[in-house]
Formats: C-alpha cells, structure tokens, sequence
C-alpha cells in the first residue's frame, strides 16, 4: 500500500494578512510603551517588534529585569542576580526574590476602580455572579487563613476535583497564599486517571463538591468520589464547594467552604502576604507522556507570574479596562493562565456548563461584554459548520480579540472569524503544560496572517532545528528554545535527581529545550504550528501514549520488545499506529498472533489504541545512551529525513524496518494472503477481524452481534469483492451474518452470478431444507427462524430473482418454480425435498413440489407458513361473503365520507368483484426494487390458481387473522389432496417469523418435521 | 413532547455507563430486547442495552407512557416500530443509530432515518469503496478532496446515504448507488434517485458532536417548508462535560 507522503511546502512569501492593527491602537499598546521604557532604560532603539525580539533574547537577562521593574509587580529583596546560568536546565531566576503569587493576582491595581466586579462567574441553571476585587480577596483571605488552621503548611500539596467556578478561583488562590501546591483535575477524569496524578503528591487536602447532579457527569459522582478518596490514604481532610452530604464510605473530616470563609472572615481589608521566594512551588500540572505514569510538573511562583504578567499585558495588551473570558476546565492550563490575568488588572469570566449550541459561549461574551475572548479551533469549527454567525445574532461591539489553542487552527478558520466575528485579530496561542505558557502567540502591534501565529515569546530564543541532512527547502523543524525563561518549571514532582525531567525535555538535544512540536517560522518572524515531533500519537484527535499499548504487550512472554509510533499521511489528523515487535527465538508473527495482539490491545488500553499495522524486525533503533528512538522511526516512516540519525547506535535497522513495515502494509491489504490462497473460511475470518477490529472470532458469530455496522459490512464486502473478482451483493451479511453462511454464499457467488439460494445455517449433516421467500422476495426475515429451528441438515433461503438491478423479476409462480428449482437441485440434486414457503411463497413451494413430483421426486415435506392465496381462487360460497364484508367494511368508511368520495369505493367493489381488473393495495413505503419483486409478486399470485395436489401438506396458521385478506385455509383443505395439517401459531402474519411468536413456529415446524 | 410537521427530534444518549446504571437500563428492556442484547459481545451487549432503555425513554416521553410501557415490533426488514397497540400514534416514527458510546434516537412525524459514525477511515480505501458502493456524482465528489476533507466528506455522504435507506425501511436491501446524495453545498439533499422522486425527501447532517458525523433523512409531507431538527438529551444532566458547584447558601454574593 502506498499513500501520499505529507506536502510540506508552504510559501510565506506570497500572503495577505487576515487582520492589520489600527496604527493608534499600536501606538496606544503597553507592548509599545515597554518598548519605549526599555529605550529609555538602555539607551537602544528598537524599530520594530523583531529588533527588540532580538533584544529580549539575545539579553534575556536585561529584558525580564526591566520587565519586572516595569510590571509594578510586589516583591522584596534584591533582583540581584536575575538568572543563575546560561543553561535552560540549570538556570535559575531572581534566587533573592520573595513574592506571593496570590498578593500580586488581587491586589487592585492603580487608577482600578474597586467597585466594578473582576471575577464573574456564569452557570447554566443559576445567576450570574460577580465578585469585586475587595470580596474576592476577602474569600481568599479567609479562605487560607481556615487552611492554615487546618494544619496547611508551605510545600503541601493541595489537590481539587472541580469545574471551572468562582469557588475554584478562591480555592486555587488561597492555597497559593498559604504556600501550598494547587492542582486539579477535571470531575469527567476517570478515577484511575486522578488517581494515577494525585497519589503521586501524597496530598492532605482534597477539595471537591458533592453535588450529584454537577453538570455533565455521566456516572455517579459520589460512587468515584469515594473511591478517589479511598486511593489517597495521605489525605487529612476534605473541603467541599458545596452544602450536599458526603456520601458515605468517607470517614475524613469534610468541611465546607462555605463554612471556612464565614468563621474566618476578617472584615479588614489590610492583608499581611506571606512572601515565598521566586522559585517557591505554584502549581503542579500533569502531562501523560510515552512512559510511565504521568508526569508532574512542578511551577514557580514567579515563573508563572511573571510569564504570565509578559504574555498578557505584552503580547494580549490586557489592561484593567479588559475582560478576558477563556473558556477552560479547571484541570487545563489555560485555568492558571486566565486566573493570572486578574495580575493585570483585567476582569475575569468563568463558565462551567456545557457548550449546549454555538451560540453558548458567543452568548457569554455578549452578554458579559467580553473584549479578549479565549477558545478552541473545534468550538469555531463548530459554529462554522452550522452556519451560526455570531455577529449576525448577537451584538459582539467589546470583543476586540479571539484567541484560540489547543489544536491547530486552520487557515480558513481565520477568515471566518473575520466575516462572521468582526475585524477582530485572531491569535493563535500555543505553548503548554510544560511552561505553562506560549511559546507563539499574538501581539497588538503585528498584522495577523492566515493559519500562523503572530509572533515569538518574548524573552524565549525559540527555534527552528533542522536536521543536517534535511533539505534546505524544508523549513519546518522541531521547537526548540535555546535559552533559559523564568517558566521553565522547577522540575517533576518526585523526580529527585532530576532525571525524569532531563530525559523529557534536555536529553534529544542537549543544552535546548525540546518541546515536541513542529514548528515553522517566517522571516517576519509568525509562526505555524504543524503537530507534534514526539512519540505521542495522535489518531483521530485523541492523544495516545504508546506506554499504554507497552503495558499490554508486557504480559506477552513472546514479545522481546515494541515499538509503536505515528504514520502520518496528508494532514496531522489521519495518523495510523505502526506497532513493531521484536520477537524471542519461539515467537512467530502470524495472523494469529496479530490478532491476539490487537485484541489484548483493544480490550486493556482500548480500540483506538489498535494498531493499523504490526511487523516484526530484527531491531529497533537506538540512541548512544540505549533509548529506543520512536522518532527515528517516524521520519523515516513518513519519508522525511531522520533528525537525529547521528545519535543512533544502529541507524542500519531503520532500512529493515522501513521493509518489514512495507510488506506488513501488503499482507494486511491481503494481497499476499490471497495469493498464498488461505481457506475461504479463513479468508472472511480475516476480513472480518480487520474490519471489526476483534479477533478471534468464532465461525458462527454473528457479524452485528459482534459491533458490526452497516459500513462494516460493507467493507468487508469491499475486501472480499476484491479478493473473489466478484460483487458480493450489498445485503450479503444481513443474509448471512456468520462466517460460515457468508463463505456458503461466496461459494455459491463463484459458481454463479447471481444465486437465488442464500445459506441460512449450514448445519452438521442431514437433509436440506429450503425456505421459499414471501411477496417481497427478500430472505433476511428468515434468519431468526433458521436461527432457532436447530435443524440438522443446512437450511437454505430462496428469494426472488429482480432484487439488483440487472435482472427483471418474474411474474408468474410456475416461473418462479421453475427456476428455482434449478438452484434447488445443485444443492440437492434428488429428493426427498422439505420445502418451505411464507406467504406468498407459499404458492410457490406448493408449485414447486407439483414439479419435482411430476418429475418423478419425492417431497418429504412440505410447508406452508400463512399462505397466502388470492381471494379469486375462493370457492364462490367463500369469496362473495368475503367480498362483502370488505364492502362494508370499507364502504361503512365511505358513507360517514362526503358523498364526492363514495365512487371509488364503488369501482373498488367492482375491481374486486371481477378480479380480472388490476387494483392495488394502500401502496407500501418499502424500497423501489422491493416494490418492484412485490408487484411482480403480486400479479403472479393473482394469476396463480393451485391445482390439486395428491401428497399431504402441513399449515402453519397465525392466529390474529389480517383485515382486508381473505382466509384461503378453505382452497388449501380442497386442493391438498393427500390431508392438509393445520398448526396455530400465536400471532399476526409477519410477526410469526420475529422474535418472540417465531419461537412457537420453529418449535411447531420442527415437530411437523420431526414426525413426517 | 408533541411530534408534528417537518421537525426531527433527535435525543442524544450516552452508552458508556457504568454497571449500576447497566441494571437500571436492562430493566426496562422486553425480554426480547433483553436476549437480542445478550447475543452480542460484552460491549455490544451494554451499548444495546443502554440503546434500548434510552429509545423507550424518548417513546415514553412521546407517548406520555412509562418506558416499559412502550410497546415495539419490527418492520418487515427489520426496523424497529411501534406496535399496534398504540393506536392512533401511527404518525410517530422513530429511527436508532448507534457509534462507539453515542446514540442517536430521531423522531418524526414520517418516515425518518438517522445514522451517526465517527469519521474513521481506518481500513477503509475510501475511493475504492465510493467506487463500488456509491453513485458517480458521489465518486466524482469525493476524487476532488484529498486528506481529511476527503475523510470527512465520505462520512458525509455515507451518513446522508445510510440515514436516507434506513428512513425507506430498506437498510442495505437498498443499493446505494440507485440514488446519489449531495453534501457539498449548505444543504444536503437527494440529487438523483432512480427509484422515486427526490423531491419527497429531506436531508440534513446535524451537528451533534466534533467527533461525530450524522445525518437525518425524513419524507417531507407535500408543501413543506423543509426539514428542520431540535437536538437533546436523553439525560439533561448528561450532557456535555463540565461540572458546576452548587451555589452555596452561607456565602455572601452579588
């Protein structure tokens, strides 16, 4: 299989901007006075944003100094010295500083006006509420002065399940003021996922909510509540947002906090910060990676505030005239992100509902006369692709900037801001966990281009890095940043020499800070995102790491080693997992075992975890200090030079590789199986587990019982059309649904184009039994009957020729008959026959057997199921009072009708009465080419008159009888000649072959069966 | 909930559950719902169980019966419907569709298909498969995409197509290259169908996740204005992800 590798060629040169800033706003921008105060300061000048770019890296050290001293920050101590080393590893910020993040985020900034609410907070089912900057810092206060007096001391980590509320924003910053480590996690998170995050900081206080009816919970909250709190045995106490009763199984203290900030109210204003130093511990936030459990990342005070303070007063020109609404979870990091724009002076808004249509959040900002609005490419997608245009509904006059993250934004995306939004920039913002901040992102003096980010950090030297081989075209390459930034974190929670940390970020580029996503930037200096360079994978969307699928793998003794890795093709979201196994000397890759592997994978990691294709090597690359190198692999997959080929010990195995993968990729397009001609039944079998992704599965599965869908279906049709050179037809699994039924029906496609016999159930030796098809001629109604019969011999369905379209339906039953029975015969060539009909179907069975005994076979039994016959065949005793009781019956309708619509009744009667003239039923909302067989259907049965029969046959009878049909047990008594048996069955005429009447039928025919 | 005119009502459940809720579900099941579960495999089983509860959950709320209330039968290819016992609700019609842990329950006043499918193109040669399932001016749709637009728009088309044969009744029966779909411009519609007239059908795709793609089609009654659709949940309280502390009454707010 060969798709098309990645184009990467863009052309920077050549484009127009989206959005260009209004001269006056530029000039009016804090970004340009800090500028003009670091002209002032250094006796420089700085034209343009990319000189004094170039400034804030090349002498870091200067610029966050005069930032510092610019921001009005509070802090103590001298700034003496600013950064400890030139290493990004190793260097530290401002070692003499002391500062409390919480005293800079609330304390009100010059000229505020502390009237004006800064933190509101919207829900869905309750009222807005707003908290001025004085009430907020008096919650706070409050609020850490209980968790000091709950035994809280400087360095505990204090963990939240929380959504995105106003109680969240205290909670975080009170802990923060006590010197305490801040971390959540969102109430959807799984509990093994919080588990996995929390129990590694052994926290003392859990702060959550009890309500049951939280937004958005698909289980009960309380359940998992419990069990998080049974998982971390370090807990003293729990904090609860909300007044619901603890569930029981908690036998921790549980306070409210509501409760808390009451009894410690302080109705001074005055407050005493404590002041920790500049690398005291803020926030820990986690990111699942390739190996191992989560990783915990442990933010500085000042780092983050200070990055923070740059990025939103530099770069997003918050001011305290702002309103920043971006929409977060509280376990994301654009929380901390929002919540330090309060550092700004800016007004937050938080939201925690859900997104219930694409007005919900353009609703928020409206209302709430956002001006910075924060989002995600989805969110814009969404709106976009409903055609909802938020300027259009809503009046939109405060936003003046859209900022999104989280995925790649797309360049059309941009557009759309621009004619359904406004003339407002859009800034797409990308950074992380990782530095709990940006990387690129927007600024108020730069033109805005399609798909890029306006420009670099300030402060960050980030880069570009290009392997050697690479050609020079290319200009895409991993990012990297090359000097320290007060951000970078203080390291991983646990990771006490500081390995963990160093392999993460340090170890594939040594002295450069390897952030793990690709990265291309122009000569003005914007940016373009293209996905991520590490070994997570992304398939579909969702994040993967490979860890999950080495856990599976582990417990399999034949598997030396593994690697999966991400093969893209065309764009970032159409990925595909390669796994590459190296085997011990006993194991050997076959279907089988691929198969075992990828069920293992689906159920304990989980079917998005499958990979696409497994081949086996000999090696897998390896760098110099013995690290399994994914990414190696993954250029070299997607056709791109490999990166980091001088640090690998064996860069030879990556041409095998290369090989294996290739005739991996063949093998599962099946190619080569067909040709090595594996049994039919192996053949589906295989189809079936690539398709359903599940193996391994048993012959007589059944298809939809399995998971299987109607794309499914037809894409093992697909294959399986592919391998035979033929077209199976598209109904083929609802006709036959199990391994062994569809290898019947390939075979039979083999022989013949088209084959009116369809195996239901193939049985285990014994006489075949035939099941004639009803007016629509279609045989998948049959399936449950066979299903229970149990009979020994196969059972096979007939059903109409006419059904596709190249064939034309027959019309009269002796036809039918006829023809059927040459199918008939290559299954069976002799009697004795069992013959069933349904309806319809009835006729022709009863024809059939009129044929086979006239040509000299024996019927060893013959069925009928509700036949139908044509009231015309009634004897004149039967038909005439059938005849008028359907006039009554329908004329009653016509006389309470207007006198206008009596005539067609009247003709109806009189169609009815000469039954040479056609009529129609009611006509029936089925498919055309069922239509089609149905009306053939129904002028041969119209035209059939049954002729005496001398061997006896048996009736089956649904007990509720249908109006409008005659009863035509009379005819069959008179042409049956040999004794017409008659069983019940509960009832109406099509729900005797459904579950559950069609219990009592099997049953009642396998007795007939049984003793004829 | 009153069904009329030209509106789909499409309710949105979740299949993943947890056990608790999985008794909760089955209970509501006929037996015979019950065993057709059982015959699938772990999963298959707990999405047609929690399928099934949700489906009479919605008939019950239309009915204005409990759901163990509602009584179903199936067609004569097998679509579920309701049975004769509700008499007189003739003119409600209702259609499943199920992907991975979503499902979606259309209700109308007529005829009505629905199918949701997470956009996956693994295993599939998508043009390939056009070619041998779909009509030309679908092929002919798709060859002019590439990447994951082109993913995109053959589960479009393949949503449109599904949704349009599962309202006819037909399901697979129907071959899918007798009629042809358009998704390309703002409104999906029927552009050719050998078989019947196009003009008495409606389709649209309704948003109703980013990681999903579905479609609706539904015989429109003659002179309609088209087709238009109210997209729920089953479960309010499950909507979407997001959690909320309830307002405290101790705490002073503005």
């Amino acid at each position: 299989m060969t798709m098309p590798m990645t184009k990467r060629i863009m052309t920077l040169a050549e484009r127009e901007a989206a959005y260009t800033p209004d001269p006056t706003d530029v000039a009016a921008s804090q970004l340009t006075a800090f500028m003009r105060y670091c002209e002032d300061e250094t006796g420089r000048s700085f034209p343009d944003q990319a000189a004094f770019y170039r400034f804030s890296v090349e002498e870091f050290r200067l610029f966050w100094l005069l930032l510092t001293r610019w921001s009005g920050l509070a802090f103590s101590g001298p700034l003496d010295p600013v950064c400890t080393d030139d290493a990004c590893e190793r260097a530290a910020f401002f070692p003499n500083l002391r500062l409390s993040y919480a005293e800079n985020v609330l304390r009100s900034p010059a000229g505020a006006d502390d009237d004006q609410p800064v933190l509101t907070a919207r829900h869905v089912s309750a009222p807005t509420e707003h908290l001025t900057r004085p009430e907020l810092r008096s919650r706070v206060v409050a609020f850490s002065a209980a968790l000091t007096e709950l035994g809280v001391v400087p360095g505990d980590r204090i963990v939240a399940i929380v959504g995105n509320s106003l109680e969240t924003a205290v909670a975080g910053l009170a802990s923060t003021a006590v010197g305490a480590t801040f971390s959540t996690a969102s109430p959807e998170m799984g509990v093994m996922a919080v588990l996995s995050r929390f129990r590694q900081l052994t926290p003392s206080i859990l702060i959550t909510s009890f309500d049951e009816d939280g937004h958005g919970l698909p289980v009960s909250w309380s359940d998992r509540v419990v069990e998080v709190v049974t998982g971390l045995p370090s807990l003293d106490a729990i904090i609860a947002l909300d007044e619901e009763p603890a569930p029981s199984g908690i036998d921790l203290p549980v306070h409210r906090m509501s409760q808390l900030v009451n009894s410690h109210a302080d109705p001074r204003d005055a407050v005493d910060w404590h002041r920790f130093p500049f690398n005291h511990p803020l926030f820990i936030l986690f990111s699942s990676g390739t190996t191992g459990p989560p990783k915990c990342i442990v933010h500085g005070a000042g780092g983050t505030l200070l990055e923070h303070v740059k990025e939103h007063r530099l770069h997003t020109d918050l001011r305290p005239t702002d309103t920043l609404f971006f929409h977060t979870s509280a376990a994301w990091m654009m929380w901390n992100w929002q919540l330090s724009a309060l550092a700004s002076g800016a007004r937050i808004v938080v939201y925690d509902g859900p997104i219930a249509d694409p007005e919900t959040l353009w609703r928020v900002v409206s209302e709430e006369r956002v001006t910075v609005f924060g989002t995600s490419p989805p969110y814009l997608k969404l709106c976009q692709d409903v055609g909802y245009s938020p300027r259009r509904e809503l009046p939109l006059g405060s936003l003046r900037a859209v900022l999104s993250t989280g995925s790649i934004l797309r360049d059309g995306q941009y557009d759309w801001v621009h004619d359904q939004v406004g003339s407002v920039p859009v800034q797409s913002i990308s950074g992380g966990t990782d530095i709990i901040g940006c990387f690129v992102l927007g600024s108020p003096n730069l033109p805005v281009y399609r798909g890029e980010s306006q420009c670099r950090s300030l402060g960050l030297d980030v880069q570009t890095l290009r392997s050697e081989e690479q050609n020079g075209s290319l200009s895409i390459g991993e990012l990297v940043c090359s000097n320290p930034f007060p951000s970078r974190p203080l390291g991983f929670y646990g990771d006490t020499d500081g390995t963990s940390f160093h392999d993460a970020y340090f170890d594939q580029n040594p002295g450069l800070w390897t952030h793990g996503d690709l990265i291309e930037i122009s000569d003005e200096g914007s940016a373009r995102l293209h996905g991520r360079s590490d070994a997570v994978i992304n398939v579909g969307g969702a994040r993967i790491g490979p860890a999950e699928i080495y856990r599976v793998l582990e417990d399999m003794p034949e598997i030396r080693d593994a690697m999966a890795v991400e093969q893209r093709f065309e764009s970032p979201e159409t990925g595909r997992i390669v796994l590459l196994v190296v085997l011990h000397e006993r194991g050997t890759l076959d279907a089988d075992f691929r198969t075992l592997i990828r069920r293992e994978v689906a159920r304990n990691a989980s079917p998005a975890h499958v990979p696409a294709v497994i081949a086996e090597v000999e090696e897998l690359p390896v760098t110099h200090s013995g690290k399994q190198s994914e990414r190696a692999v993954r250029d070299m997959l997607e056709g791109i030079p490999v990166r980091n080929v001088a640090a690998l010990r064996n860069p030879g195995s990556l041409a095998a590789i290369a090989g294996e993968v290739e005739r991996a990729d063949e093998q599962s397009d099946g190619q080569v199986a067909l040709e090595g001609g594996l049994p039919l039944l192996e053949e589906i079998r295989d189809a079936w587990e690539r398709v359903l992704g599940i193996a391994p599965i048993g012959l007589d599965d059944n298809f939809f019982d399995l998971g299987g869908t109607s794309l499914k279906a037809l894409s093992v049709l697909q294959e399986l059309s592919d391998h035979f050179g033929r077209e199976l037809p598209q109904s083929t699994l609802l006709e036959a649904p199990t391994i062994t039924t569809m290898a019947a029906l390939c075979r039979d496609m083999s022989v013949d184009d088209y084959s009116a016999l369809v195996l239901l159930t193939p049985g285990s030796g014994g006489q075949p039994l035939f099941l004639v098809h009803g007016v629509f001629g279609e045989v998948f109604e049959f399936q449950q009957l066979a299903a229970r019969l149990r009979h020994e011999g196969p059972v096979y369905a007939i059903r109409a020729r006419g059904l596709d379209t190249r064939q034309e339906p027959h019309t009269r039953v002796d036809e039918m008959a006829t023809y059927y029975l040459e199918h008939v015969r290559r299954a069976q060539p002799h009697g004795p026959y069992n013959l069933i009909g349904f309806s319809f179907g009835g006729l022709i069975v009863f024809e059939m057997a009129q044929q086979l005994r006239a040509a000299g076979e024996e019927i060893h039994f013959l069925g009928l199921l509700d036949a139908d016959l044509h009231e015309a065949c009634l004897p004149l005793r039967h038909r005439l009072p059938f005849q008028l009781k359907e006039f009554v019956r329908r004329g009653f309708g016509a006389a309470r009708a207007p006198r206008t619509k009596i005539l067609p009744f009247v003709l109806e009667l009189v169609k009815r009465v000469i039954p040479a003239l056609p009529y129609e039923r009611k006509p029936l909302n089925f498919p055309p080419l069922l239509l089609r067989v149905q009306r053939s259907a129904a002028q041969a049965l119209k035209d059939y008159r049954p002729a005496p029969y001398p061997d006896e046959a048996t009736f089956f009878r649904a007990e509720v009888r249908r109006s409008g049909y005659c009863d035509p047990l009379p005819v069959w008594f008179r042409v049956v000649e040999g004794g017409l048996t008659v069983f019940p069955v509960p009832g109406g005429h099509a729900e005797i072959l459904h579950e559950p009447q069609v219990k009592e039928l099997a049953e009642a025919l396998a007795g007939a069966l049984a003793r004829s | 909930v009153v069904i009329s005119g030209e509106k789909v009502h499409i309710w949105r459940a979740w299949l993943d559950q947890p056990d608790r809720a999985l008794i909760r579900a089955a209970s509501l099941l006929s037996p015979v719902e019950l065993e057709h579960a059982r015959r699938g495999s772990d999963v298959v089983f707990r999405r047609r169980v929690f399928a099934h509860a949700a489906l009479r959950e919605v008939l019950g709320r239309c009915l204005d019966v409990p759901p163990h209330a509602v009584r179903l039968t199936r067609g004569r290819f097998g679509k579920p419907r309701l049975a004769q016992f509700h008499q007189g609700r003739e003119r409600l019609h209702f259609n499943v569709s199920r992907s991975g842990d979503t499902c979606l329950i259309a209700v109308a006043a007529n005829d009505v298909g629905i199918d949701v499918e997470r956009p996956d193109g693994r295993g599939i040669d998508l043009d390939a498969f056009a070619t041998r399932f779909f009509a030309p001016d679908e092929r002919a749709a798709l060859q002019q995409v590439t990447g994951r637009r082109k993913l995109l728009t053959f589960f479009r088309l393949w949503t449109l197509k599904e949704a349009f044969v599962k309202a006819l009744g037909g399901g697979l029966n129907i071959p899918l290259h007798a009629f042809a779909v358009s998704s390309s411009s703002e409104r999906p519609r029927l552009t050719t169908y050998r078989d019947g007239d196009v003009n008495a059908w409606t389709l649209a795709s309704p948003p109703i996740e980013d990681r999903f793609i579905a479609a609706v089609a539904l015989r429109r009654s003659p002179d309609s204005e088209g087709l238009s659709f109210v997209v729920r949940d089953v479960e309010p309280s499950r909507q979407a992800p997001g959690f909320r502390a309830r307002r405290t009454g101790g705490t002073p707010s503005r």
